[in-house]
């Protein structure tokens, strides 16, 4: 056990730091954009450790439903997660060669496949960038 | 990495002495926010033989490390084709010297020329109203400047990339046969027998690229699989004509006054192929720059863009294909995006913005699947 500040903490001093002292003295407008971009991924980070857990374990569990009679499928529920990271990462290779091929050009597994990645791109989008996902939801997409 | 100022001034001046054969001046050099593959400098050039006129606002442009696409042109070509359209009366900076070797990287000397570029500004600032009124006019009138330029007689076939012949991994349709022949027939002579090689479309061409790039980075995208797998079902007929492409034609790549467009500028992504490939790019969402609900680069509708660009050129611009070649362009940028991570991730070009655009992939990602969403 560490001591505080915990590691969000941390990220969050660093974070503000970047955003509030060092970037109003950089008189380089391109350095004051560079921390500025430095501290919006220190935000991804945090939002990572928050959220990256459950994300991947959601991810893990639509992908078995969707590639369950894959050889590819690794049926192992519970597993940790960065055991999850690698089953996730086989099957949505595999997965990947399925699309194209054309085995998911049609029917039912055409929806399934669509709704699987568009989930997935919204997921990651829930760590890089909430606003934007809610701004283009907000639009009708 | 950029050089030190210092260092860059001093070999800057010895190189130009040699070039100009006179005694010069190399002044307030400063970097300013580069392109994809270059690194960008302001200076003043002060060139003694050529008083009175010898004072020259110019901007250097320096290759980086790596490139975001492997047909990115390098300095050079971007160079040549820069020279090519201004004598063919686009606005573009006047291209000033080629320097082969500054400092271990290839750079060229262009004008400079005052103006906001930063898209951000451009669709936003009150001080542009009157520009985003003539914009999309004035870029469709200028669009078909570039496209009307005759790449086979300024020789820009065989130095710019183009969809090759096809080969038995690529089947499905191949050009008309005239546009081939007249293709054929203009290039060297040595290569007069592809007279009798279909070629590949533009579409198939840039798609074959995609899924290799795909597969050289080696991370699964299965949105991005499903937006290329639906531009593989969905091409429209080949065009009829190829034209020279500029390949990044959107606000943020051109300088803009109170009056609207004054030069087209980054033309490193510059190749032969479909022109609605450039009449589309101006609309993917990413260069609308928040100002999402106005299609035409967050400045407009693209009504009036489509227009100018119809009548310069003769034609009625197709809807359904400008969607067709919109899904292709952010399939593109979504995998430009996955490179410029590459380039960092692979230590090519260490750099922290390269590193964040990994994981803004999934912003485009998210907009290929809005756009084929129920259609086709």
């Amino acid at each position: 056990m560490q001591d505080r500040p915990s590691s969000q903490e941390l990220i969050a001093a660093v974070a503000q730091f970047l955003n509030r002292e060092l970037a109003p003295t950089l008189s380089d407008p391109r350095q004051k954009f560079r921390a500025l971009v430095a501290a919006n991924v220190l935000a991804i980070v945090s939002r990572e450790l928050k959220l990256g857990d459950e994300l991947t374990q959601t991810e893990w569990h639509r992908l078995n439903a969707l590639m369950g009679d894959d050889p590819s499928a690794m049926l192992r529920a519970g597993a940790p997660a960065e055991n999850l990271a690698q089953e996730i990462d086989v099957m949505t290779r595999a997965l990947c060669v399925r699309i194209r091929a054309g085995e998911a050009d049609d029917s039912e597994f055409h929806d399934a496949v669509f709704a699987h990645a568009r989930q997935t791109v919204i997921e990651k989008l829930q760590i890089a960038n909430p606003k934007y996902l809610e701004r283009v939801l907000h639009d009708g997409r | 990495m950029s050089v030190s100022p210092i260092e860059l001034e001093l070999v800057l001046q010895e190189k130009l002495r040699a070039l100009t054969q006179s005694e010069v001046r190399v002044e307030n050099l400063q970097i300013l926010a580069g392109g994809a593959s270059q690194e960008m400098w302001r200076l003043d050039l002060h060139v003694a033989a050529n008083e009175p006129d010898g004072d020259y606002k110019l901007v250097l442009r320096r290759q980086l490390g790596g490139k975001i696409y492997r047909d990115a042109l390098d300095v050079w070509r971007e160079f040549h084709v820069m020279q090519v359209a201004y004598a063919s009366n686009v606005a573009v900076p006047y291209p000033q010297a080629f320097l082969p070797d500054l400092l271990g990287r290839p750079a060229a000397l262009v004008h400079f020329h005052p103006g906001e570029t930063i898209g951000r500004r451009l669709v936003r600032e009150p001080a542009f109203e009157n520009a985003r009124k003539k914009l999309p006019g004035q870029m469709g009138e200028m669009l078909a400047r570039i496209h009307q330029i005759d790449f086979v007689k300024h020789a820009l076939l065989n130095e710019l990339p183009h969809p090759p012949p096809r080969t038995e991994r690529s089947p499905q349709r191949s050009l008309p046969a005239q546009e081939n022949e007249t293709r054929a027939r203009n290039e060297s002579e040595s290569l007069a027998v592809r007279a009798f090689v279909p070629y590949q479309t533009p579409a198939q061409w840039i798609l074959a690229q995609l899924e290799n790039n795909l597969d050289e980075i080696g991370e699964p995208h299965p949105a991005l699989e499903l937006g290329i797998r639906w531009l593989r079902l969905h091409e429209p007929a080949p065009p009829e004509k190829l034209a020279l492409i500029h390949g990044d034609y959107r606000i943020g790549n051109v300088i803009v006054n109170a009056d609207g467009l004054v030069k087209v500028l980054d033309w490193e992504f510059a190749h032969i192929g479909d022109p609605y490939e450039d009449l589309a790019w101006s609309q993917v969402r990413d260069w609308r720059f928040g100002s999402d609900h106005l299609r035409f680069g967050g400045v407009s509708q693209p009504d009036e863009f489509f227009d100018a660009y119809g009548t310069a050129m003769n034609l009625q611009v197709d809807r359904a294909r400008v969607h067709y070649w919109e899904v292709m362009g952010n399939a593109r940028w979504a995998v430009g995006m996955l490179n410029q991570a590459q380039r960092h991730l692979r230590g090519e070009e260490p750099n922290l913005e390269f590193a964040s655009l990994g994981r803004r992939c999934a912003e485009v990602e998210l907009e290929i699947l809005g756009l084929i969403k129920g259609v086709g």
